[in-house]
């Protein structure tokens, strides 16, 4: 292939980008440059003559703030739950869903529902299940005499909590759910029934064979639902729920962020928490990253090692 | 043996499904029943079930519309994206070079922004390129916030895809946009089918551009539409339930027609890709 | 394939239905609302314009032409009545002045902040609107209002001014301007059931903080119900706020100054805390919202509760709602002054409008005229114009009417005892500091002073980022 065959070849991909960029450069790469230049600003809505270049003052400000901190730190330990048990709901019915059951595809369909909620919706009515008084939850549990009290699922900071990660499980697991089933359709049946004929429990099936088979495809759901709990979720669920309350406890970054843009006006300091959320995400790819490069080449080593 | 369905099976699947479904099947028993019954009442079943609540969200709100329009702007994100995500996902696999490379780090930088940053910046360029107040705003945003998502699906599919079919169709003299049309795309239905889901759910749930970018009542999405139901310190909770199960509705169906084929797409590309 | 053939018979019917829907029965409500004066229904390319926004063809005030305005007005009422209301009262307003056509948008109250922020700061803004209680200090801040002044001015000349209740036009002016007119106002008010208080063998109706103490322990120990339901979120603060108010604090000192380290708010908390640890409120209040209120009043688990007068929950002829009755405003000791929190909203025109004195004729008109928006669009609220209040509209349930004799005479802003609505507001109410002090006394804080402290170290702080 020559130098202009090549050029000409590349032409044809470059102009098949075209549509998306366009979109990109128009929406997307604006709010990005914009975002991080206000976060250098000390722009408030309320004071018309601001926005100054400050620096980094914002940054420094707000890593010297110890409620930004346990924010972040809440935000940080709500990601990781709801990424876990999304994951664990979903595996658990992507299994139950890839069996010969009768009327699969309805109850696919049925699984897949949460997704197809729209978030104020789903608040509202979990927030009338988890009532404390006439709740359907406390009702149940205290009719058959489980509890006594009604459990504070809302009004308990701590079980505040818990609450606003249960409902964000609870909508974020469909899509695990989907992508998983499409991992376990992919593993041939043969390798199934070689190893039942080999004698191998159904426990040893899943952990040895079956979860391998479904590394490539966790590790793109994960981080998926990783970056969407921790930029959008977050203040999707948590905002309808509980506002951040009960007394802050539920507060997130993206919903700190909100309160100081939309009720005091400071778009630069707020504009500041969004970019130190990015930043979060970019180290936590990097240091994944890094942990690759050095699994992988403790690996090659011990390759070299072998083959001398 | 593995997928051998016993009585273990559909006890813990029905188990989940009924604690998965709660809030739905709250959400339904909720729009039947009368105010009374709503705030006086005790049980979850309701007592009298009437359906008028939704006879009200059908004949005294704008509603309908909300849900009409919703329609209209989801199904348009779905075809673009399912246009610009193809095209987008076949380049970045089939072509080599540093410009695509970065793209693709683009594409994960991007997917970083949290969408409370966009807001504001977004509305400046709206308002600028004259779409406030159009439904062609909430169109070209969903889109393209949901791109990146999209390109990586159709990328990851179109990477199973052996280069020899391509290369069969050069020999018989096509470039690659005619490979790609005549020969690709119809073979890639079913990665077409996770991205228009993927696309069509985000675009059909998304709020907080659309209670921003569009002011007009009756241009309104459902989610917006939804808000009607809310006054100051009050909420009209029969109506919104039953505005809620009619939303609920479309993308029901939306998903038990496609989910066979977003489980075979996704089997195709991202397992091997 | 026959399941694909289902699914889109019955998209199809769906579209159908809702088109139907759309166009019949309510084209006042949706279909005229938007798209009289703007020219984008729905058209989906765009059209370099601005649509939706104030002033069409750029000549700002030709005499010879007619001024379009863009009205925002908030969900006030239902969701059936309210919008067909509002847009049949605008369509008197342009049948009767010719030269002005008046376009009107709902705004829903979810977002509403947001709406309106994200609006003005990028030249959008409406010509007028209503809003929230700090619409008018918070954009006259931003120097984005106009002075309406000379239309209370008229009023003085006409005598309709006296009609306002006292102070409450003062409360909305900003550094000399009016920024906004007062036009709704909303009391909180103590419900109570009276059949419950008989069975209790309340007689008295109580007065001060100690009189409801002891009402309280009467309802629990002879009826077993909790005596008082109150929400725990956003609005909890307004009850808190409220109860501030019967103990004669506030957020303030009357100037304005933020003093919320005093004994008047150390009081009021410890008013909240007995009342959760005696059992006069739920344990699950924190997590309340006005419709908890609601149905643990109306299912009879709790006698009184405090908040806004649900009129539009409360229906006729409900059992229930027989029984309900409005108690005086208390006062936390006998040589107190009763009061209760009171909302008075405004109406305001932005700085943005090419029509400044239509837009004013529009507020004057408006206000002069909105007594269908009660009577007819059943508005959350009552009008500030007192000779309104003589409608037999506010005498149609014997609560209502109680509501009105018993708490719109003691009710105050909340910026009490401060005179006017201060530019912090917004972020003392947008970031509810008060209704998160609340949520800590009643899942169990004691620390009543550090409670204190530190809400009053937010306060100032957003007082000092407003100056």
């Amino acid at each position: 292939m020559n130098e202009g065959l090549m050029a000409r070849k590349r032409i044809a991909g470059y102009s098949m980008l075209i549509p998306a960029t366009v979109l990109f450069l128009l929406i997307n790469a604006f709010p990005l440059v914009y975002g991080l230049v206000l976060s250098m600003t000390d722009m408030n809505y309320t004071k018309p003559r601001s926005g100054k270049f400050i620096g980094l003052e914002n940054f420094r400000s707000l890593l010297g703030d110890s409620e930004f901190w346990s924010v972040m730190g809440f935000t940080i330990f709500y990601t990781v739950m709801v990424v876990l048990f999304s994951y664990a709901l979903g595996l658990q019915l992507a299994v139950l869903l890839n069996k010969n059951i009768k009327f699969r595809g309805l109850f696919r369909a049925a699984a897949l529902l949460p997704w197809v909620i729209p978030a104020v919706v789903a608040a509202e009515n979990w927030r009338w299940l988890l009532n404390d008084q006439l709740g359907l939850i406390n009702r149940t549990l205290m009719r058959i005499g489980v509890i006594h009290e009604p459990i504070l699922f809302l009004a308990d900071p701590d079980l505040a909590r818990l609450s606003v990660i249960l409902v964000a499980v609870w909508k974020s697991y469909p899509f695990m759910m989907v992508v998983l089933l499409a991992g376990l359709q992919s593993v041939d049946n043969e390798i199934y029934e070689a190893a039942c004929i080999d004698g191998a429990s159904r426990t040893r099936i899943f952990w040895h064979i079956t979860m391998p088979m479904l590394k490539p495809i966790s590790m793109i759901c994960v981080t998926l639902m990783a970056l969407w709990t921790f930029n959008t979720l977050s203040f999707d669920n948590i905002y309808l729920l509980t506002q951040g309350g009960p007394a802050g406890s539920t507060y997130v970054m993206s919903i700190q962020s909100y309160y100081i843009a939309i009720y005091r006006g400071k778009i630069g300091y707020a504009s500041a928490i969004s970019v130190m959320m990015m930043v979060i995400i970019a180290l936590t790819v990097l240091i994944y990253w890094i942990s690759q490069l050095a699994a992988a080449r403790k690996t090659l080593s011990r390759v070299g090692e072998v083959n001398g | 043996m593995v997928r051998e369905a016993n009585w273990r099976s559909y006890t813990l699947l029905f188990v989940l499904l009924f604690i998965v479904l709660l809030p739905m099947i709250n959400m339904i028993f909720t729009s039947l029943k009368t105010d009374a019954e709503l705030y006086g009442g005790n049980g979850w079943f309701p007592a009298e079930p009437t359906l008028d609540n939704y006879r009200y969200v059908f004949r005294n709100t704008s509603f309908p519309r909300n849900v009409l329009n919703s329609l209209i702007i989801s199904a348009s994100v779905t075809l673009i994206s399912m246009i610009a995500a193809s095209l987008a996902g076949y380049a970045l696999t089939r072509f080599r070079g540093r410009v695509f490379g970065l793209y693709k780090g683009f594409l994960y930088l991007i997917q970083m922004i949290p969408a409370v940053l966009m807001l504001m910046p977004l509305f400046i360029v709206i308002r600028k390129i004259g779409l406030y107040d159009h439904m062609a705003s909430l169109i070209i945003t969903h889109t393209a916030i949901n791109l990146p998502v999209c390109i990586w699906m159709m990328k990851s599919f179109y990477d199973t895809i052996p280069y020899d079919i391509d290369e069969s169709a050069f020999i018989d003299g096509c470039n690659h946009f005619k490979a790609f049309l005549l020969l690709l795309l119809p073979m890639s239905a079913t990665g077409l089918a996770s991205v228009g889901i993927m696309a069509f759910l985000y675009s059909w749930n998304e709020y907080m551009l659309a209670s921003v970018f569009i002011r007009t009542n009756s241009l309104s999405t459902l989610s917006v539409g939804l808000s009607q139901f809310s006054q100051q310190f009050s909420v009209e909770w029969g109506a919104m339930m039953a505005a809620s199960t009619i939303a609920t509705i479309p993308a029901l169906l939306f998903l038990v027609f496609v989910q066979k084929y977003i489980v075979q797409g996704l089997t195709a590309g991202a397992v091997k890709g | 394939m026959k399941r694909a053939l289902l699914s889109v018979l019955l998209i199809v019917a769906m579209l159908t239905i809702a088109a139907c829907g759309g166009n019949s029965g309510n084209s006042a409500g949706s279909g005229g609302s938007g798209e009289a004066g703007s020219a984008n229904s729905g058209n989906i390319g765009g059209t370099g314009g601005t649509g939706g926004t104030g002033g069409s063809g750029g000549n700002g005030g030709n005499s010879g032409e007619v001024a379009e305005l863009v009205f925002w007005d908030m969900m006030w009422g239902r969701s059936d009545s309210y919008p067909t209301t509002v847009q049949k009262l605008v369509e008197q307003f342009n049948n009767e002045h010719p030269n002005i056509h008046v376009t009107v948008q709902i705004i829903p109250w979810d977002n509403f902040y947001q709406q309106f922020l994200t609006a003005v700061t990028s030249g959008a803004a409406p010509d007028v609107s209503t809003g929230g209680f700090s619409q008018s200090i918070q954009y006259a801040a931003m120097d984005e209002l106009i002075d309406l002044s000379s239309i209370v001015e008229e009023w003085k000349a006409e005598g309709f001014d006296a009609n306002f209740p006292e102070g409450s036009l003062e409360l909305h002016q900003y550094n000399g301007m009016q920024a906004g007119i007062p036009w709704i106002i909303d009391p909180r008010v103590i419900t109570y059931r009276k059949d419950v208080f008989e069975q209790a063998g309340i007689t008295e109706l109580p007065s001060t903080w100690e009189e409801f103490f002891e009402a309280a322990e009467a309802i629990k120990s002879k009826t077993g119900m909790t005596p008082l339901v109150i929400p725990g979120d956003r609005d909890g603060a307004q009850v808190f706020l409220s109860m501030l108010f019967e103990n004669g604090a506030g957020i303030t000192d009357e100037n304005g100054n933020p003093n919320f380290v005093t004994k008047g708010v150390e009081e009021t908390l410890a008013y909240v805390q007995t009342l959760y640890e005696k059992g006069y409120i739920f344990k699950g209040t924190a997590s309340y919202t006005d419709t908890d209120m609601d149905s643990k009043l109306l299912s009879g688990e709790a006698a009184m509760s405090y908040g806004a007068l649900r009129t539009t929950v409360y229906n006729s002829g409900d059992p229930i709602a027989e029984h309900l009755g409005v108690l005086p405003s208390l006062k936390s000791k006998s040589d107190g002054t009763p009061r209760t929190l009171m909302w008075i909203n405004p109406i305001v025109v932005y700085k943005q409008t090419k029509y400044p004195e239509e837009s004013k004729i529009f507020v004057k008109w408006w206000v002069e005229h909105m007594l269908p928006l009660f009577t007819e669009g059943a508005a959350n609220g009552y009008p500030a114009v007192k000779a309104m209040l003589q409608d037999e509209y506010f005498t149609r349930e014997p609560y209502i009417e109680e509501a009105i004799r018993n708490a719109v005479p003691y009710g105050v802003p909340p910026v009490w005892p401060a005179k006017n609505l201060y530019t912090a507001w917004s972020i003392i109410e947008g970031e509810n500091y008060l209704g998160m002090a609340l949520q800590e006394v009643v899942t169990g804080n004691t620390n009543l002073a550090g409670i204190m402290e530190k809400y009053d170290k937010m306060i100032q702080q957003a007082f000092n980022e407003t100056n």
